[in-house]
């Protein structure tokens, strides 16, 4: 029986191959935009090197502070400074591990004697980033808390620097300028996309090593981020109430000089941080799903009632067959599930085809269409499948599909198997 | 023969129910999308009130106690005198036009400041305006001009003259339905940011806050400080003679590691202000171009459906063309035949997705423009352009089965029958 869906839906093909042909292109083109608007979303959410712990963690990339003499409304909106995560955020005990780290990669100078300096991208992190992140090292090792404490100049460079500077990727313990200062190869990792938007740079320095840890505004404000990564799911509401104690604490000390935080439902999950870019605006999860279903409604409904037209079409020719089947004792709901499954392999079969489309595209296309909107970089860098594809990228595939299947076959074949059996085996309509 | 057209389409009736949503949904959207496309590209055309073409934005920083080179820890006065020296040494490049400072200040910025401001007749209340703290020059490298004709440069002079005075977007108050600053040159204001009182010098033709937001969502204003207090600013900004941009970043940072320092002060990168406007707005880019493949998905899905439909129409009417030819109808009468259906269904929908789209309107759900979501010569625009494009095609999705049709021979067609 299962071989004969696929002879039917065979046979259906080469009876009608422009109207097959039509109908396959509908829906691969559906699928095909569908899953380029999935994987836009996806690869601002999904893990992968280094950011694998996305699924997990939490990210507080800005604060929210008000004075009492500012007046209502007013606010100072940004990262982080260091007097705040280390009295918030480098006291939780919860978490497996927590990171702090400048909120963008800043443009530096880098030279060794005897070569012209140039520019790259470096994040300033703590030792807790190597915890959080999962760099693939080539060379030597990460800067460890005993040196980001002593607020050494040690660096890791991504592999194609270390080539810049160094024509080997195996550096770990040369030294070259940075900023004019000396700065020692700590390690060496593999390039990373600028996809990864929290950990992407071309050299990563402790903080402690410049001045940056000393910048500040509004006493609490500075330039860091924060990700917190818990040990499993289970741990986020004590992280939660963790995280709301200290900050009350601190609150009460910044009460003294009129400091208030505004928390904003901080810290986020990956995918709230990702629709949410804008540091004083509070997240409008509800929206953002309420936009992207519209978005997937109209890329289903259009190509479902463009198909379900054509199925109808089709399956009036097939009139006859369905009533001799009919007469012979098949029953109404043996006739829907059969046309259903004939149409969902072809579907399928389209489904796949614009799905391999959607993964070209993004491989060729990537650089502009998935570049982050904050961020450094004219293009994104370093796209590759495993960006791109997830097994969830294909549950999405077969969801859609199901889902295009059952919008455009669903009516036609319940009014297939309604068909007076008698008019169909005479030829009326 | 058009009551026949009529007659012919309601007898198709179960098929045409099915083009007729497909063309309902799409014309809905289609008009969505050309709402948003036609404020968008209005928007982008609409002059910027600030030019950025020939700028550069400079990274600078000051070298720490680890470097050999480091000046050790120098007071203010040091500072400042370091850094105004570092300005100098820029504007002295021949390929350098002006060079100015800022914070939170130049255009296609993420990182914003806000003002309130207040004067004796008058309160902004809790209106929020841009404030762009900035050296004199600032006007010149962005090209900034005054509302009542001054030049950039004149403006310049105007802020270097009077350190506690500003200036204004000349639509600053329209939010309060006062459209020009005029009257108001002149009067102190309190400024709640920085606590003190500033005088409108002059009002300046509004520059908005980028290319895809409208004039009315960039009030903003624009003041000074001493120069001694330029180490409190964090922007740097050049403009670059209009024909001396060639090599002039790979120029300057060679420059930059020997004659372009000062002190503790270094230049760290150079970027042009092409990228960091693309970079800015990458994401509206992004939306616009989204909404343009969304139209074109949707058209190849009216063009998809209606050759699907009408091919499958046309097999199952050979005879009855035959018929027609054969009693005397002329190709292109078959032809046209074929092709006023589709349109016919197009046109009988359309007052409801007219209704639907004005609906829309009424629930503020399309695109904010003008400062509201009804405008009839947009609406009617966009319903025309949304028509167009669809009937458009619905023509090229028809117009192979109805040569099919136009084609074919009554003897052999039947002669099968």
């Amino acid at each position: 029986m299962k071989i004969n869906y696929f002879r039917q839906a065979w046979s259906s093909i080469k009876q009608e191959p422009v109207v097959s042909a039509v109908s396959l292109a509908g829906t691969a083109l559906a699928i095909f935009l569908i899953m380029v608007v999935v994987m836009i979303e996806e690869v601002k959410t999904a893990p992968f090197a280094p950011e694998s712990n996305r699924d997990r963690w939490l990210v507080q990339k800005y604060a929210s502070i008000t004075n009492d003499s500012w007046g209502t409304d007013n606010s100072s909106n940004g990262g982080m400074g260091f007097n705040l995560v280390k009295q918030v955020f480098y006291r939780m005990e919860t978490p497996e591990a927590v990171t702090a780290y400048t909120v963008t990669p800043s443009t530096g100078l880098f030279s060794v004697p005897g070569q012209a300096p140039f520019c790259a991208e470096e994040l300033s992190t703590d030792a807790g980033f190597w915890k959080v992140m999962d760099f693939t090292f080539i060379s030597g090792k990460p800067y460890t808390q005993e040196d980001f404490e002593a607020g050494l100049p040690v660096a890791v460079l991504s592999e194609s620097t270390a080539r810049r500077l160094f024509q080997t990727s195996d550096a770990a313990g040369r030294e070259f300028q940075l900023n004019y200062v000396t700065f020692r190869v700590a390690g060496v990792v593999k390039d990373v996309s600028n996809l990864a938007t929290a950990s992407y740079a071309q050299a990563w320095i402790p903080f402690t090593s410049t001045s940056t840890a000393d910048f500040s505004w509004c006493d609490y404000m500075g330039p860091l981020s924060v990700t917190i990564l818990p040990r499993d799911e289970a741990d986020v509401p004590a992280i939660r109430e963790e995280y709301d104690r200290l900050f009350a604490e601190l609150g009460d000390e910044a009460k003294i000089n009129g400091w208030k935080f505004i928390l904003r439902e901080r810290p986020y999950t990956q995918e709230v941080t990702a629709n949410t870019p804008w540091a004083s605006v509070s997240p409008d999860m509800s929206g953002v799903y309420r936009r992207r279903i519209i978005t997937y409604l109209i890329l289903l409904l259009v190509p479902a009632v463009n198909l379900s037209s054509m199925t109808h079409s089709r399956l009036r020719r097939r009139a006859e067959e369905i009533g001799v089947r009919r007469a012979f004792g098949a029953r109404r709901s043996v006739i829907m599930t059969d046309i259903f499954l004939e149409n969902l392999i072809i579907t399928l079969f389209a489904g796949m085809l614009g799905l391999l489309l959607s993964l070209g595209f993004g491989l060729i296309f990537g650089g502009t269409v998935f570049a982050p909107g904050f961020g450094t970089s004219i293009e994104s860098t370093g796209i590759s499948l495993g960006i791109l594809f997830h097994w969830s990228t294909f549950g999405w595939t077969m969801l859609f599909c199901f889902l295009l299947n059952l919008l455009s076959t669903g009516l036609p074949a319940l009014n297939a198997s309604r068909i007076n059996i008698v008019n169909a085996l005479t030829g009326k309509r | 023969m058009k009551r026949k057209l009529f007659r012919q389409t309601a007898n198709e009736w179960q098929n045409n129910v099915w083009l007729a949503i497909e063309l309902l949904i799409v014309s809905v959207v289609m008009w969505f999308v050309s709402d948003y496309i036609f404020t968008n590209i209005s928007i982008y055309t609409s002059p910027r009130g600030f030019n950025t073409d020939h700028c550069y934005l400079i990274g600078y920083r000051e070298l720490n106690d680890k470097s050999p080179d480091y000046a050790g820890k120098l007071n203010k006065a040091e500072r400042s005198a370091n850094l105004l020296r570092l300005l100098e040494l820029l504007e002295k490049r021949p390929e350098i036009e002006c060079v100015a400072m800022g914070q939170n200040a130049y255009f296609y910025n993420h990182s914003n400041s806000g003002n309130h401001m207040e004067t004796d007749t008058f309160n902004t209340g809790n209106y929020y305006f841009l404030r762009r703290l900035v050296s004199p020059d600032f006007t010149k490298v962005f090209r900034i001009r005054g509302a009542n004709g001054e030049s950039p440069e004149e403006l310049a002079e105007i802020l270097r003259n009077n350190p506690r005075s500003f200036l204004i977007s000349d639509n600053a108050f329209s939010h309060y339905g006062i459209n020009h600053m005029k009257d108001f040159i002149g009067h102190e204001f309190t400024s709640h940011a920085t606590n003190d009182t500033l005088v409108l010098a002059a009002a300046f033709i509004p520059a908005r806050y980028d290319d895809y937001n409208s004039e009315d969502m960039a009030h903003s204003m624009i003041f000074t400080c001493s120069p001694d207090d330029y180490i409190y600013l964090n922007e740097l900004v050049v403009r670059v003679r209009d024909n001396m941009d060639h090599n002039f970043i790979e120029n300057l940072m060679k420059d930059a590691p020997t004659t372009l320092r000062s002190g503790n002060y270094f230049i760290s990168s150079v970027q042009s202000f092409d990228d960091i406007r693309e970079i800015h707005q990458r994401d509206y880019d992004a939306d616009l171009r989204n909404y343009f493949i969304g139209a074109a998905f949707l058209a190849l899905n009216i063009f998809l459906g209606l050759l699907g439909t009408f091919w499958f129409r046309t097999q199952q009417r050979v005879p009855e063309i035959a018929i027609r030819k054969a009693n005397g109808a002329t190709r292109s009468d078959i032809f046209r035949r074929v092709i006023s259906e589709g349109e016919l269904i197009l046109l009988l929908v359309t007052p409801f997705a007219a209704a639907i789209d004005w609906g829309l309107t009424r629930m503020e759900l399309n695109t904010y423009y003008h400062g509201t979501y009804f405008e009839p010569v947009r609406f009617i625009s966009c319903l025309f352009i949304a028509w167009g494009l669809m009937a458009l095609m619905i023509f090229l999705g028809t117009v192979i089965p109805a040569n099919r049709a136009m084609n074919t021979a009554p003897a052999k067609a039947l002669g099968e029958e």
